[in-house]
């Protein structure tokens, strides 16, 4: 089953937070077992995410287009953008 | 290096345009507290971390004050769409109209331009963080007197968030000045510069 766009921007978006408060927290308490733990749970569900993103609604970093008809990274939104 | 990912850290989504708080929120991308000074002023600090977990919170702080301000700019763009001129005239956006038109544009709420006097880069890492965490306490209190004029709930959402931030990065901080300090003469933390002196 496809997920939607709006879905797996969720997990993106929730996951990678994890990760970015994560990095923060560990950078000053770097021998932090457990935090290290949560990290590995939040970096799954963002690589996953971000693999399936990338395969149905294209990519969001110019290191992952799979693109070999048109360059996609051009179309709009940019997330900036206001979506109904 | 830096890579850019197609998404903001939290999502902007801001059903009705007010040029008035617009004018307002834009002081957190240029002005004296904004993301775009706590962007350079830890990302500038960097160079000179003498200890390693400290260099990575400067990096890593810095790097996430770039998202925000990226939102805080979302915010102002989206407030400032499908303007009309009545609105422009009766909202006091005409004073910024008349240089930017809807353009985006560092400066604080007042209109003054962003300066890197706003930062410090001392090359002293107790001097330095201790700017740091006066910064991200003036952030606060920024934020808090938005949430004191704005009754959006779309942009208050967002702005709550971004305090948060603040205070997260005051706990980082701290415990970076302390991982400083557990490593110097705690009889005279001033002896030498560790940034500097070998």
């Amino acid at each position: 089953m496809m997920d939607s766009k709006q879905k797996l921007m969720n997990h993106i978006t929730l996951a990678s937070f994890g990760i970015n408060d994560l990095n923060l927290f560990l950078n000053t308490h770097p021998h932090d077992k457990q935090a290290l733990e949560l990290y590995h749970q939040y970096k799954k569900i963002r690589t996953d995410a971000m693999i399936r993103h990338t395969e149905n609604y294209g990519p969001l970093t110019t290191y992952d287009s799979m693109d070999t008809a048109c360059w996609t990274w051009v179309e709009d939104p940019w997330p900036w953008q206001y979506q109904k | 290096m830096w890579t850019y990912e197609k998404r903001l850290q939290y999502p902007v989504k801001i059903a009705r345009p007010n040029p008035k708080l617009a004018k307002v929120i834009i002081s957190q991308f240029g002005g004296p507290d904004g993301e775009l000074a706590a962007a350079n002023r830890y990302l500038s600090q960097r160079y000179t971390s003498p200890y390693e977990e400290v260099t990575a919170t400067l990096n890593d702080i810095g790097t996430e004050e770039l998202n925000h301000m990226e939102i805080v700019s979302a915010i102002v763009h989206q407030l400032t769409r499908e303007m009309s001129m009545e609105e422009i005239k009766t909202s006091g956006f005409d004073a910024y109209f008349v240089d930017h038109t809807a353009g985006v544009y560092p400066a604080s709420a007042a209109g003054v331009p962003w300066t890197a006097a706003y930062i410090g880069v001392k090359g002293d890492i107790i001097t330095d963080l201790t700017e740091d965490l006066a910064a991200e306490q003036k952030a606060r209190t920024t934020y808090d007197n938005i949430l004191r004029l704005s009754d959006d709930p779309d942009v208050n959402d967002v702005i709550r968030f971004l305090r948060e931030r603040e205070v997260v990065h005051f706990q980082r901080f701290g415990e970076a000045l302390r991982l400083t300090t557990d490593r110097l003469n705690s009889k005279n933390y001033y002896a030498f510069n560790p940034s500097f002196d070998k």
